[in-house]
């Protein structure tokens, strides 16, 4: 506005030359530019991580990430994530290779590269916990069924006939064919979380994230330079209360426990890790066990050995593939492995170590 | 056509800026509080600022199955809830930076977020 | 109208309202931005809907509009074209009303601005029946501040390729 529409009052439309008309959208562009930039800053002043949340696998994934493609990252990690869900692992979706494997029991059954190499790494820890991890549970985990809406304690006879069909070593598996004898069932309900993991680790190198901290219904991928704070949950706790703290460089986090999908009838409880051997819930004197290892599955799968095994039996198996882990038993005592004697502490008192 | 630039365009401008800088820097300021942020299907819908809550008010989610929030100023919580097996209502209150509540059913998340570090990072379960 | 003016209308119209859609997809490829919903995207497209409600008419600049949100829908499914929909409806008859008063209060910036605010109502307002609550109009004051930045924007750029549209025009017979 120039002074002579001032001083001409309001009514009259200030008559803009040619140089002013120039200046003044120029100002208001940088006003424009300003403003947003005030307002932008203000939401970058808290860090730069990008927090995404959503629910797959039954479970909710916590994404935490840090870089310049952190937002790419975290939409390619979770649709990846139901990617391979609904595609390799689910035993819900029937065209997943899992199902299909599942449905042409008794007969050879192609699978995706992916698929074959999963079952492949899983089936190697199933034999080195001397079946203690038994992924061909399906038929027995169904029967249960805890965790979903038909949850319920099975008669004797049923596990029975349950237990015959389950049986890691029958898995017949060559390059990517797979074949399991008829009426059995894979499961990879011990695993597929920790898969995940996995998947985000190739997903965060790939976008080039400085940090990243991945919680697949509670296995988590820990990447990036520096250290992490991992909290285990307090057994006896809400879901947000923790009992010790692992400080760890990158790797990948999976506990295993009985507090998170029980069945309650008449009085007794019964939690959803299932003995290949016994066909009930397993009882070997742990609350839970967390392993840390650099692999996903690798941790997923252990944890849930380890649990069955029981503190003795699970260290030799641990030390092969290079693993540390925290149990906690029922008494709320705690043992640690040595590489993690320095990095574990508890945090609640009610807890102590062996 | 018109011009560019018009008085009454300046006024516009000023105007709907005092509205927005009125609702805004206030927020600028009190950063040092706690939010809830609620995730509904991997979208998050709502971003409360835990210590401009007053007096604790609950909100009624249009989901399914449907759930109730309720939003205080220590923390925040799943008051109520149609599914089944009530996980969400069952873990309490949100009060620390880190903490989560989900319904899976109804597809509804809760995080704390907040200024500050906290321990830990995240938590194994 | 003769036949051939008409025919001649409905091609300019088609031009105007792919040159909308280029624009939008242009702009979607951008990043969302920390703070703002996903769907925030600056409007550019604007341009050309402020253009046909000046030079054509309102009916054309809801055709520009109903493009557009038919391509969201097509596009990125049911819910980006209700929002595309509501922000684009009621953006378009706050430009028209503005465009259309006696005494032209407002220049081009001024309507952008306008017109871009309105923008972000309807797709607010879309958002909130589609999520069912109404806690997202938090997100209104900053949604509102990016607007006015984009509005402006837009407004001098309309102004500076005003005389290109023209001559556009020129060649379709108007």
């Amino acid at each position: 506005m120039n002074i002579y529409a001032l001083k001409r009052g309001r009514r009259l439309l200030p008559e803009m030359n040619k140089s002013k008309s120039k200046m003044l959208p120029l100002i208001m562009i940088v006003a424009a530019v300003a403003l947003a930039g005030l307002v932008t800053l203000d939401y970058f002043r808290g860090n730069r991580e990008y927090t995404k949340n959503d629910i797959a696998m039954g479970s909710v994934v916590s994404q935490k990430l840090t870089g310049k493609r952190a937002q790419k990252a975290a939409e390619e990690i979770i649709n990846r994530i139901s990617y391979i869900e609904s595609n390799n692992l689910s035993m819900n979706v029937s065209t997943s290779d899992i199902s299909r494997i599942n449905d042409k029991s008794g007969t050879l059954v192609e699978v995706s590269d992916d698929t074959a190499a999963w079952l492949s790494t899983t089936l190697d820890v199933c034999r080195s916990s001397n079946y203690a991890l038994d992924i061909t549970v399906g038929a027995l985990t169904k029967l249960w069924g805890i965790g979903s809406d038909t949850a319920r304690v099975p008669a004797q006879s049923e596990i029975d006939n349950a237990l015959k069909t389950v049986g890691a070593k029958n898995v017949y598996i060559s390059g990517n064919k797979v074949r399991i004898p008829a009426t059995q069932m894979l499961d990879l309900g011990a695993i597929g979380k920790g898969i995940a993991c996995d998947e985000a680790k190739i997903i965060a190198e790939k976008q080039e994230l400085e940090r990243a901290i991945v919680s697949v219904g509670g296995s988590i991928l820990l990447y990036g330079k520096g250290d992490f704070n991992v909290g285990i949950r307090d057994p006896s706790g809400d879901a947000n209360e923790y009992m010790g703290i692992i400080k760890t460089k990158a790797a990948c986090v999976s506990t295993s426990g009985n507090y998170e999908k029980v069945l309650t009838f008449k009085g007794k409880t019964y939690h959803h890790i299932l003995s290949p051997v016994t066909g009930y819930p397993a009882e070997s004197g742990l609350v839970s066990v967390t392993i840390v290892c650099d692999s996903g599955l690798l941790s997923d799968a252990l944890s849930t050995a380890s649990f069955v095994l029981g503190y003795e039996s699970s260290l030799s198996l641990l030390e092969k593939y290079n693993a540390q882990a925290v149990y906690i038993f029922e008494d709320k005592s705690v043992a640690v492995t040595d590489g993690l004697k320095d990095s574990f502490s508890i945090k609640n008192s009610d807890y102590r170590l062996r | 056509m018109n011009k560019l630039l018009k008085k009454a365009d300046i006024f516009l401008i000023l105007i709907i800026s005092l509205a927005c800088s009125a609702f805004l820097i206030p927020r600028l300021f009190s950063d040092s509080g706690l939010q809830a942020v609620v995730y509904k299907n991997g979208a998050e819908i709502s971003r409360v600022n835990l210590s401009e809550v007053k007096e604790s008010y609950e909100t009624k989610l249009d989901s399914t199955p449907a759930a109730t929030l309720r939003f205080e100023k220590d923390g925040v919580c799943f008051s109520h809830a149609e599914c089944k097996d009530k996980l969400c209502v069952l873990t309490g209150k949100l009060t620390h930076k880190g903490d989560v509540a989900a319904c899976l059913p109804a597809g509804v998340v809760i995080v704390v977020e907040g200024s500050g570090k906290s321990l830990p990072d995240v938590i194994t379960y | 109208m003769s036949s051939e003016n008409k025919t001649k209308r409905v091609a300019l119209l088609g031009i105007l309202g792919a040159q909308a859609l280029a624009v939008s997809f242009l702009e979607g490829l951008l990043p969302a931005l920390p703070g703002l919903p996903p769907g925030a995207k600056p409007g550019f497209s604007n341009i050309v809907t402020m253009f046909t409600a000046y030079s054509m008419g309102f009916w054309q600049a809801i055709l520009i509009t109903l493009i557009k949100a038919a391509f969201a829908g097509l596009t990125r499914g049911p819910s980006a074209f209700l929002m595309s929909l509501s922000g684009g409806l009621l953006s378009t008859v706050v430009m028209y009303l503005l465009i259309r008063q006696k005494r032209q209060r407002f220049g081009l910036v001024g309507i952008s601005v306008a017109s871009a605010v309105a923008h972000n109502m309807g797709q607010l307002l879309a958002a909130m029946v589609l999520t069912g609550t109404g806690a997202i109009i938090g997100y209104l004051p900053l949604l509102t501040v990016f607007a006015l930045g984009t509005g402006i924007i837009t407004g001098v750029i309309l102004k500076a390729v005003i005389p290109v549209l023209i001559r556009q025009s020129r060649f379709f017979g108007r």
